[in-house]
């Protein structure tokens, strides 16, 4: 199972600590919503909720 | 060629009703396996025509075995290593359609499929050979005697074959029942048991709640659970079901370590919950899944399903 990170969308600045997916930050709800929505469209990737509200593309290969 | 100018007419009849009983031989079982035949009606008309050719060789060892021909009985060399190559080529075009499914079939269930084509040859083969040798035994009275004899031990013959090679089913050790599914944020549970925290998205949320469809094979005893929890035997199992209901977006299979049960949920085209219950109870046990001996048991006239 080839599972890999492709993206990290954040609401919390603190949490970009480098590392190697893209990580985006977003303070708003409905926007980190929106981009995880399109990543996910564009790279036929799943999408993870975390608790935090972070959210997680995972290629779904 | 001297045995070629021996042949009378009562061994044409002899070696034509080899031929019909190895090709019936091989009718009957590719009804049975319609199921996993990729394609149908070219590859169908193929594996005829090779159970035909299997029949062949069988029908014409006794006979030439009695004309003193022991060389033409290398012949049944050939036909094992023909029967290898309808193994390979099985394989590899199962291979090859790997990744136009749905969901993969896993190499365990391609290995078991093709296999299955190989020893489908073999019963064609063998009950023609001992259709041959029943209607020589009988030679001495009529050709309808020969003949009939001949028919009778070639159905014999083949039934006993298809019941020895014949595997088990998941219906038969497992019970399956549709879960009740619930979406809780990202995750998804079935009957209680967590599956994934895949839905991220609004939209993947909405997919499971309004079309989602989710299974749930419980081993009915814990020695089962070796058998059900291999890894290819779950891939056949998911395969089946999707193959079965089509597959809009999503497929998940979760092992429950605490109960052993094994948790199939997905969004499909048909949402047919009995189609589902029946594609996962039919799904064959994989050969190389089976290490119980209870369940590994093909009783001659045992069970079949």
């Amino acid at each position: 199972m080839g599972k890999s990170i492709l993206a990290l969308i954040t609401a919390d600045k603190e949490r970009i600590v480098g590392g190697d997916p893209l990580t985006l930050l977003s303070v708003d709800d409905d926007e980190r919503q929106d981009l995880a929505l399109e990543f996910s469209r564009a790279l036929k990737a799943d999408v993870v909720q975390l608790k935090n509200g972070d959210y997680l593309i995972i290629s779904n290969s | 060629m001297e045995t070629v100018k021996s042949l009378t007419s009562a061994d044409i009849y002899m070696i034509v009703t080899g031929i019909v009983m190895g090709t019936t031989a091989r009718l009957y079982t590719m009804r049975i396996d319609l199921r996993q035949i990729p394609t149908y009606p070219s590859a169908y008309f193929n594996n005829i025509i090779l159970g035909f050719i299997a029949a062949s060789l069988g029908a014409v060892a006794v006979p030439a075995l009695l004309a003193h021909d022991f060389v033409a009985v290398t012949f049944l060399t050939v036909a094992v290593q023909q029967f290898r190559d309808i193994r390979t080529s099985e394989r590899e075009s199962l291979e090859q359609l790997e990744e136009t499914e749905y969901v993969k079939r896993g190499e365990a269930y391609i290995d078991g499929i093709s296999k299955t084509f190989e020893s489908r040859n073999y019963i064609s083969l063998i009950t023609a050979l001992l259709s041959v040798l029943a209607i020589k035994f009988v030679s001495r009275f009529t050709m309808i005697t020969g003949i009939a004899a001949g028919v009778i031990v070639g159905i014999a013959v083949l039934l006993l074959c298809y019941r020895f090679t014949k595997g088990k089913s998941v219906g038969q050790f497992c019970n399956v029942t549709i879960g009740k599914m619930e979406v809780r944020g990202s995750e998804l549970y079935v009957d209680g048991m967590f599956v994934t925290n895949y839905l991220g998205t609004e939209l993947s949320r909405e997919l499971f709640r309004t079309g989602g469809l989710s299974a749930v094979i419980t081993p009915r005893d814990p020695r089962s659970r070796v058998t059900l929890e291999n890894e290819g035997q779950r891939q056949a199992i998911l395969f089946e079901a999707v193959r079965a209901l089509g597959l809009v977006r999503y497929k998940f299979m979760r092992r429950d370590l605490k109960n052993g049960k094994v948790i199939i949920a997905l969004v499909p085209i048909v949402n047919d919950p009995e189609r589902l219950i029946t594609s996962i109870k039919n799904t064959p046990i994989l050969e190389n899944s089976r290490k119980l001996h209870r369940i590994m048991k093909t009783p001659l006239g045992g069970q079949h399903g």
